[in-house]
């Protein structure tokens, strides 16, 4: 049994929770990211985000 | 999951290798301070989870050294590693945990494989989980301030990570701004949508479909107009503003080939042509002469002139000296010859020929040069049209000065050839004076287009900024979207950590009256007969969130932290401890708990070991105490369970024990050296003083920790000394802690004593009456 177990952890209920409710793109990566590699998936998922926008530029 | 077995070395109070079993049901660990039983304790909680709360809940943390260093018994041999082997049993499978100090890091072990967590088991490393109880960590939940309350009721709830990806989220989103990239495409964007926004309208956020749709309703376009099309119509408008590519016929070439022009007028006329003008006249003349002497009328075809290929002698010339050799008449020579010459001279005129561009000057009047620049060409231009007439008039004085040394054997020819130059002379001056009227034509243009560009309206002038804006924005599009991709994702950023504060709160509501409920039930249990009833928790908002605790006193509200005695505080330790750590911890069945009774009266013991024996039906228990009674208790509340381990010696004899040694002599030698350095200064020996007194407090703590004596914690250090006395009683509690098999680290023979200092302390103590009136 995990912790990190939807099931189990409450936290991780309500992310699922937000992420079906707010249906957007970056914030189910955001979240994703967080239930990977915790609080650090947040700001490398946010840096990958912005990436992104400025990879358009090059395209 | 339960704890089968331990074994440790040269640990904390260990210093060689023991292995202790536990029970499944209960094993009690029973003897006086000092006999290695929250080295036990600790060994689980550093084995299992790699932390002590001891060490995280100190404020003198920083003094417990490197890593773990302060786990390693300070009596181990050199070469023993310092180590815990934990045994335990889960889902019927038996798991082996090692973990080792290494360096400053520790190692960890399950089955004998290198690991880096014990997550693979379903153990986490969170305080919430942990289901041992130091005791350290008892009373710390009341003598927490709210903040750190709010915090560890949040990890009790399994809700803390909330705040952590709250703080994350606002983290991560400020670093969207400090992103150079996104700075500098933030500038640009208010830069270019600066001009179309009102006053306090950020520019960063306005809708960059909506602006497209307001500049194409702006130039006139049909609606779902792209940025493109806007650019397009904006340029067209600046270009009919200003008519910035309005420029003259010709005046392109008349710019590039000037110098040409010049050059082709002034050899033409100077070298080629005036210069063999003389020998064309003279082969035509001579030829005629000597042709009409020789062969007079029988001369049939007369040579071709090398300059204008005409006949040296033309049918008409021949036709006339044929028939003035036939009828002696010349009357119509002259017209002939002048004639002759004018051909002569329309051969010689082509090449002079100078074109003026088509429509030169005609379209002047139109040019509008589009910057200062132009207006310089255009200077330039005009010098050189003065140049090129100044050059022209030049030519025709020198061609006139020609024509003054020509020596004309006939003077009819030279007549008509100065005839023929007057005619050219004035066309010369005709070309003169139109470039004189091209040069005040350009002068007109010059001035127009000064008055285009200085003299545009207060509107025009609004109008050529607000398209040259629009072109600005409209080549930025690109830009602009990706703002509003960054606003978006901020936004939803934002968004996101409003709905997880949103539902933190729910969650914490729902969970916290049930935490409540479940502490107030333990609480009461504990505390049967208690005035004071803990109610629950009082969660405040702020910028960073509070949990107080509630409480009343015959149904008048008190606040716990200032109205609870040390074993109601215990109590509500445990309260918590038993809602969380055991009740909303199903990864363990095991409770165990470190000298868990601290200050409470029998009838708080009586009731903890009631608690006890109800949980003991399914959960294993593990005490440590050095409490006489409460092990009593203990042993009789669980006689029912058979296979109940008690344990009163569970440290190898042959560990050493603690010691203090102070040297009587050394401390009366100090004593003397601190007056003799002091000089009689009082400060200096005061502050001598205070030092050593400090020693002997200390002495005296830990004289008193190793006895098992319980001095008073204030008063002169001679009531303190007095204190230690080996009275009857204090023999009796040396004897018991001897009984529990520690053995007694000083006795009457020790090398210092109570009254051996009794004497040196005397004189301090007059000394700091001298000196610090209200010393304590």
């Amino acid at each position: 049994m995990s912790m990190s177990d939807e099931n189990s952890n409450p936290v991780f209920k309500a992310l699922a929770d937000l992420a079906s409710e707010i249906d957007k793109e970056s914030v189910t990566l955001l979240l994703d990211s967080y239930k990977l590699n915790g609080t650090q998936g947040i700001t490398e998922q946010t840096k990958k985000l912005v990436d992104k926008v400025f990879e358009d530029e090059t395209q | 999951m339960k704890l089968n077995k331990i074994t440790l070395q040269a640990f904390r109070g260990f210093p060689k290798k023991a292995t202790i079993s536990f029970s499944k049901s209960v094993t009690i660990f029973a003897a006086p301070n000092g006999s290695g039983k929250t080295s036990i304790s600790e060994a689980f909680e550093w084995g299992m989870f790699g932390e002590i709360a001891r060490k995280d809940r100190s404020r003198t943390s920083g003094e417990f050294g490197r890593g773990f260093s302060f786990l390693r018994s300070v009596h181990a041999e050199p070469n023993d590693m310092t180590f815990v082997e934990i045994e335990i049993e889960h889902s019927s499978k038996t798991y082996s945990i090692r973990r080792e100090i290494n360096g400053v890091d520790t190692k960890l072990y399950l089955d004998g494989a290198e690991v880096d967590s014990l997550e693979s088991i379903g153990v986490v490393t969170t305080t919430s989980t942990k289901p041992c109880l130091g005791q350290s960590e008892i009373k710390a939940f009341i003598d927490t301030p709210p903040i750190e309350r709010w915090e560890q009721i949040s990890a009790i709830l399994g809700l803390h990570e909330f705040g952590a990806i709250r703080s994350r989220l606002q983290l991560s989103r400020n670093d969207i701004d400090k992103d150079e990239r996104v700075k500098r495409l933030r500038n640009t964007v208010m830069s270019v949508v600066g001009p179309f926004t009102k006053d306090g309208e950020n520019p960063l956020e306005v809708s960059v479909d909506d602006l497209l749709v307001v500049l194409v309703k702006k130039l006139g376009l049909d609606e779902g107009s792209s940025w493109n099309d806007a650019r397009v119509r904006a340029l067209a408008k600046i270009k009919h503003l200003v008519n910035k590519d309005k420029k003259p016929k010709g005046f392109e070439k008349l710019e590039n080939e000037q110098d040409e022009l010049i050059t082709e007028l002034l050899t033409n006329l100077l070298e080629n042509t005036l210069k063999d003008l003389p020998e064309h006249r003279r082969i035509h003349k001579s030829n005629e002469a000597a042709r009409f002497i020789s062969s007079g009328v029988k001369l049939a075809k007369p040579p071709k002139c090398p300059f204008c290929g005409e006949d040296t002698l033309s049918e008409a010339k021949l036709s006339l000296i044929t028939k003035k050799t036939q009828s002696s008449e010349n009357k119509e020579e002259s017209d002939n010859s002048r004639d002759a010459i004018l051909r002569e001279f329309n051969s010689l005129k082509s090449s002079l020929s100078i074109k003026i561009p088509e429509g030169l000057v005609a379209s002047l009047g139109d040019a509008l040069p589009d910057d200062f620049s132009e207006m310089q060409k255009l200077n330039t231009l005009l010098d050189k049209q003065k140049n090129l007439a100044d050059k022209a008039i030049d030519a025709d004085v020198e061609l006139s000065g020609i024509l003054n040394k020509l020596q004309p054997a006939d003077e009819t020819p030279i007549n008509e050839i100065e005839s023929i130059v007057d005619k050219f002379t004035v066309r010369l001056e005709k070309l003169a004076t139109k470039y004189q009227e091209f040069w005040s034509d350009c002068k007109t243009v010059k001035q127009a287009a000064e008055l285009v560009l200085s003299g545009l309206s207060e509107q025009e002038r609004s109008a050529l900024s607000y398209l040259q804006a629009i072109v600005n924005v409209c080549e930025k599009s690109d830009t602009l979207y990706k703002n509003e991709k960054l606003n978006q994702l901020s936004s939803d950023m934002s968004e996101l950590v409003v709905k997880l504060e949103s539902k933190e709160k729910s969650l914490v509501a729902e969970s916290l009256t049930d935490l409540a409920d479940d502490v107030v039930k333990y609480y009461s249990q504990i505390n049967k007969d208690s005035t004071l009833e803990f109610k629950g928790f009082q969660v405040k908002e702020g910028s960073r969130r509070q949990a107080s605790l509630e409480a009343s006193s015959y149904g008048v509200p008190v606040n716990p932290t200032s109205m609870f005695s040390e074993a109601q505080s215990n109590s509500l330790g445990l309260s918590l401890y038993f809602s969380q750590r055991i009740d909303r911890n199903p990864l363990w069945e095991t409770i165990i708990l470190d000298d868990p009774v601290q200050s409470m009266d029998e009838a708080h013991k009586e009731d903890l070991i009631s608690l006890l024996g109800t949980l003991s039906e399914s959960k294993q228990i593990i005490v440590f105490t050095h409490d006489k009674s409460f092990r009593e208790s203990l042993e009789h509340e669980f006689s029912k369970h058979d296979d109940m381990i008690k344990f009163t010696i569970f440290r190898n004899d042959s560990s050493p024990v603690p010691t203090v040694n102070m040297d009587k002599a050394k401390f009366e030698r100090m004593f003397e050296h601190a007056k003799s350095l002091s000089r009689g200064d009082e400060i200096q020996l005061e502050n001598a003083c205070n030092t050593m007194r400090s020693s002997v407090e200390r002495f005296i703590t830990d004289f008193s920790h190793v006895r098992g004596l319980n001095p008073p914690k204030s008063g002169s250090i001679e009531d303190k000394i007095n204190s230690l006395s080996t009275t009857a009683d204090k023999k009796a509690k040396l004897h018991r802690a001897r009984s529990y098999g520690t053995r007694g680290s000083h006795d009457s023979s020790s090398p210092i004593t109570g009254s051996g200092i009794r004497t040196i302390l005397g004189e301090l103590n007059t000394l700091y009456k001298e000196l610090v009136v209200d010393y304590v």
